[in-house]
């Protein structure tokens, strides 16, 4: 059932989305222009410029809108009177949530990557794509040499940073989607309490970090001085790479805790509390 | 085994008690009446019966299970208001209800739609509030469900309307399901009902076969309805 409500959820959300993200492609291609345009002539020059400024607003109204829709997709197909149509399809409330969050995700990496293809056609304009891309492999070539770190290194680097990236967007998504079902599931000022229940999360989230870095010095202190001595070998060049790995991987657990809570509250809240108007 | 049964149920938002003690049957092949003044707890019955609230205690089943994903297979709603998304056509609603029901019946749903004259490729949106009233009725009486919950199917159309609804509920439902139909315009519905339960501020007030209250009474269930719930 799960696949069944992707394919709604896709075509509900496509419609926005694709104009959306196309519209970001065809400003970026007229900025390309723009940019080729600039100093010919006074006139040509305001009018590049222009279309420059409209390709970065452009960029950030795609974060604005894939945020919003997602946001409104929720609480449109959940929370509002579609919701009696939503609820009476023969599907568990964990297949409700996972296709908003799977589609959510999708959308995100998917904006993500029509705003690097953006930016190329507009580098590719004025033929700095190379020179980056050179400049890029140069840098990675003396990191590699002086930290000896392998292609491998980098592989793995990049794919711990891909899915705490990802689990950081589907952390942001669960926090308004936990805030909403809390909200929702009262009779009455449901916006209201929504709001409420997204800065408690907030304040919440953010006393939990202080508490764990707080715990974390503690335990520190508590090594004694031997400590800080032996951190002071930490530039040992596999040390570095294995305490790297141990940060990312840490933050990648907490990030998936974080979301399995709010995961857990907005099933909660849909299953046991939903308060359809 | 009744279709839908509800032992002693409770319903509680905060404070306020919408059913108290609630306890009924409704049986195959027959249209069971929830009648009731605004606010009685028939949209919370209705709403608890297919899952969309939780009992705060006594027990609802349906076909002898509690509500959930199973009983959704074999219950159709029509709810109270208007859900169905806007930039949906009737088309790819009766496509949507095929992928989710294995009791749609597609061809009935078109028949319907071309007896009434709406354009399967038009946009809900664009369509008048009766017309969608008119798609969500269809959809919901195109299932061979073994229960059809229809909240307050008659309220707020037009008599032209209403008549269209109450024949089609009369003769679209499966011959074995139970209808359970709320409303408070009971001079319109009492021709479909065959069994009838008065509630009133959350407790049933009085209850049986419409043909004996009627013989029992000598009056109509209109007439009963406005006696026991005189203002």
């Amino acid at each position: 059932m799960l696949s069944r409500l992707l394919k709604y959820e896709f075509r509900a959300t496509s419609r926005i989305m694709l104009c959306v993200l196309g519209a970001l492609l065809a400003i970026a291609a007229a900025a390309s222009l723009g940019m080729r345009a600039i100093g010919y002539n006074r006139g040509l020059t305001i009018v590049g410029a222009m279309v420059l400024v409209l390709y970065f607003l452009a960029i950030m109204c795609v974060g604005a809108v894939t945020l919003i829709l997602l946001v409104y997709r929720f609480y449109k197909s959940l929370l509002s009177d579609e919701g009696y149509l939503i609820f009476s399809l023969p599907v568990g409330v964990h297949s409700h949530i996972c296709c908003k969050l799977i589609c959510a995700a999708v959308w995100m990496l998917a904006s993500f990557a029509a705003i690097l293809l953006s930016i190329a056609i507009v580098a590719s304009s004025i033929g700095i794509t190379g020179v980056v891309l050179s400049d890029l492999q140069v840098m990675f070539e003396r990191i590699a040499a002086a930290w000896s770190i392998g292609a491998l290194d980098f592989a793995s680097f990049a794919l711990e940073l891909l899915l705490l990236a990802e689990l950081s967007a589907v952390g942001g998504c669960l926090t308004f989607y936990a805030a909403m079902s809390f909200g929702f599931s009262f009779s009455e000022h449901k916006a209201l309490c929504s709001v409420l229940a997204y800065i408690a999360i907030g304040i919440l989230t953010q006393l939990c970090i202080a508490a764990l870095l707080g715990a974390l010095g503690l335990l520190f202190s508590l090594q004694g001085p031997g400590f800080y001595i032996s951190l002071g070998g930490i530039l040992n060049v596999t040390r570095v790479k294995n305490l790297s790995h141990a940060v990312m991987l840490g933050g990648i657990v907490l990030q998936a805790a974080y979301c399995a809570v709010l995961y857990a509250i907005t099933a909660y809240f849909l299953k046991r509390r939903l308060n359809l108007p | 085994m009744p279709v839908l049964e509800c032992i002693e149920l409770e319903k509680s938002y905060g404070r306020s008690e919408a059913l108290r003690g609630v306890s009924l049957k409704a049986e195959g092949g027959r249209i069971l009446g929830l009648l009731g003044p605004n606010g009685s707890g028939k949209t919370t019955l209705i709403k608890l019966a297919c899952g969309l609230l939780q009992p705060s205690g006594g027990e609802i089943r349906i076909c002898g299970l509690a509500p959930g994903v199973e009983t959704k297979k074999i219950v159709s709603l029509l709810p109270d208001r208007l859900s169905l998304p806007g930039y949906m056509s009737p088309a790819a609603l009766c496509a949507m209800y095929e992928d989710f029901f294995e009791d749609f019946d597609a061809g009935r749903a078109e028949r319907l739609l071309d007896e009434l004259g709406i354009d399967p490729a038009q946009r809900v949106r664009r369509m008048s509030r009766g017309t969608r009233e008119k798609v969500q009725l269809i959809l919901a009486m195109s299932r061979r469900a073994r229960l059809y919950l229809l909240d307050e199917p008659i309220s707020g159309v037009d008599p032209a309307a209403r008549d269209y609804i109450i024949s089609t509920i009369m003769t679209n439902y499966a011959p074995d399901a139970a209808v359970v139909l709320s409303t408070h315009l009971i001079s319109e519905a009492e021709r479909l009902l065959d069994d009838v339960v008065f509630l009133g501020a959350g407790r049933v007030v009085m209850s049986g076969g419409a043909d004996e209250l009627r013989e029992r009474s000598g009056k109509s269930v209109d007439a009963l309805f406005r006696e026991v719930f005189k203002c």
